[in-house]
């Protein structure tokens, strides 16, 4: 929850939209790529949506908008399950059912056999493991444009900009130096300097000898 | 809006060594012994007439620019009296990641920016609604205002730690974008450097030598 307490770590965007979205659109958005838990017998290993703030973990609530609209803050909540099987485990169970169909059936399985073992295996296992659960929250300010996702990692982000992008389309872009630097040179017209631009170092590294 | 975004990613390409050369900047312009007289020049009325300090934090990683994997890390309480830092500017390096303080009206931020994509992260914000939290709302909240307040107050605070931050990289473009404005930068960086690391080694020969006379006594 660093929206509300702790330690804060993000990464900024800017987002262009011609007209600020009505917070009862957004949430019609949200409610159609809203989270569906991964079904504990399904063969699916990776769940992917938008879930309420402050309720991210219950599945069954659909996205109000007294959810996400504070002020002209909008906070939007990506939840992310995945299932990651244990695979010494499963190469050690396989082998197991494999050898008690030896014993069972007094000859080796055939490939066909094997596949379906490895199957069952699989399945089984994958009933048992609970899902890795990561919430991603990020703050959506429609009047300014900027979107703060409170995450540094990249696939992270890039989940969550692929779901921003199909619910809202809309393309956040990167407030990196590049941005920050292309906004400033435009706004006082420097950018013919700003694209001549070349690295300058303060210091040269030393010169290394390699000895191969 | 196409073309636009064709130019901006022409020049990301380009102009990818910017924040590692505005973290370096920034480490050196903070330690000057003139930064608080040029940072008021910079954030002057910048925020509501607060007044905003910013001094370095505890810690930085450097690399060098073609081999990023060659990397040092730094931590001291005291980072500018540190001369690894210097040594490691000395040896070519730039800043990739660093840590500042910033003081804004009554407001205290914390936090490490990084020059790979412009991240804020170990933001730590102290201030006097710090100490409330969602077990003590006030009496004359309900829970969702209450929450509102939060993320209206937090918010705030990361918007004034940007507007400074900002403030002070486009101070930065407009020394770079000028050739011989900022020929003069990188001389008085060189300088800066050089003295304070022949300090430390002034120091570290007067500490030496005092020792060894203790010894002959």
């Amino acid at each position: 929850m660093p929206i509300l307490k702790g330690t804060l770590g993000y990464t900024r965007f800017l987002v262009k939209c011609p007209q600020p979205l009505p917070p009862s659109q957004i949430a019609e958005k949200l409610n159609m790529f809203r989270f569906r838990p991964l079904h504990p017998h399904g063969e699916d290993t990776e769940s992917v949506g938008w879930c309420p703030f402050l309720w991210e973990y219950d599945a069954e609530k659909s996205i109000a908008e007294s959810d996400f609209h504070f002020d002209q803050n909008i906070v939007l909540c990506l939840r992310l399950d995945s299932i990651t099987l244990p695979k010494a485990l499963l190469r050690a169970t396989v082998k197991k059912a494999l050898s008690a169909y030896a014993t069972e059936h007094k000859r080796l399985p055939d490939k066909t056999v094997k596949k379906e073992i490895e199957l069952a295996e699989t399945l089984s296992l994958r009933s048992r493991v609970l899902p890795a659960t990561k919430i991603i929250e990020s703050l959506w300010c429609q009047d300014t444009g900027e979107l703060r996702i409170f995450s540094r990692s990249r696939a992270q982000v890039d989940r969550f900009l692929d779901l921003f992008q199909t619910g809202f389309l809309l393309r956040p872009e990167r407030r990196d130096f590049a941005h920050s630097a292309w906004q400033c040179a435009d706004e006082r017209n420097w950018l013919s300097d700003l694209t001549q631009l070349n690295h300058h170092p303060i210091f040269l590294p030393p010169v290394r000898i390699d000895v191969q | 809006m196409l073309d636009d975004l064709k130019e901006l990613n022409g020049i990301r390409e380009r102009v990818d060594f910017l924040g590692y050369e505005f973290l370096t900047w920034l480490f050196l312009f903070l330690d000057h012994e003139d930064a608080p007289t040029d940072l008021e020049k910079v954030t002057s009325n910048l925020i509501r007439n607060s007044k905003i300090t910013v001094i370095l934090g505890e810690r930085l990683v450097t690399c060098l620019f073609a081999h990023k994997e060659q990397k040092t890390t730094v931590a001291s309480p005291v980072l500018e009296s540190s001369h690894e830092v210097f040594a490691s500017i000395k040896n070519g390096h730039l800043i990739e990641a660093l840590s500042v303080k910033l003081s804004i009206g009554d407001i205290n931020v914390g936090l490490a920016l990084h020059a790979q994509d412009f991240a804020f992260t170990q933001i730590k914000i102290k201030n006097r609604f710090e100490d409330a939290s969602l077990t003590d709302p006030d009496d004359d909240l309900d829970e969702h205002d209450f929450i509102r307040e939060e993320i209206f107050l937090r918010t705030q605070a990361l918007k004034d730690v940007e507007r400074v931050i900002d403030a002070l990289f486009a101070r930065f473009l407009e020394e770079r974008l000028r050739p011989k404005v900022y020929q003069d930068r990188l001389n008085a960086m060189r300088q800066q450097v050089e003295a304070r690391l022949g300090s430390y080694l002034h120091k570290k020969a007067t500490r030496d030598a005092e020792g060894h006379a203790l010894k002959l006594m």
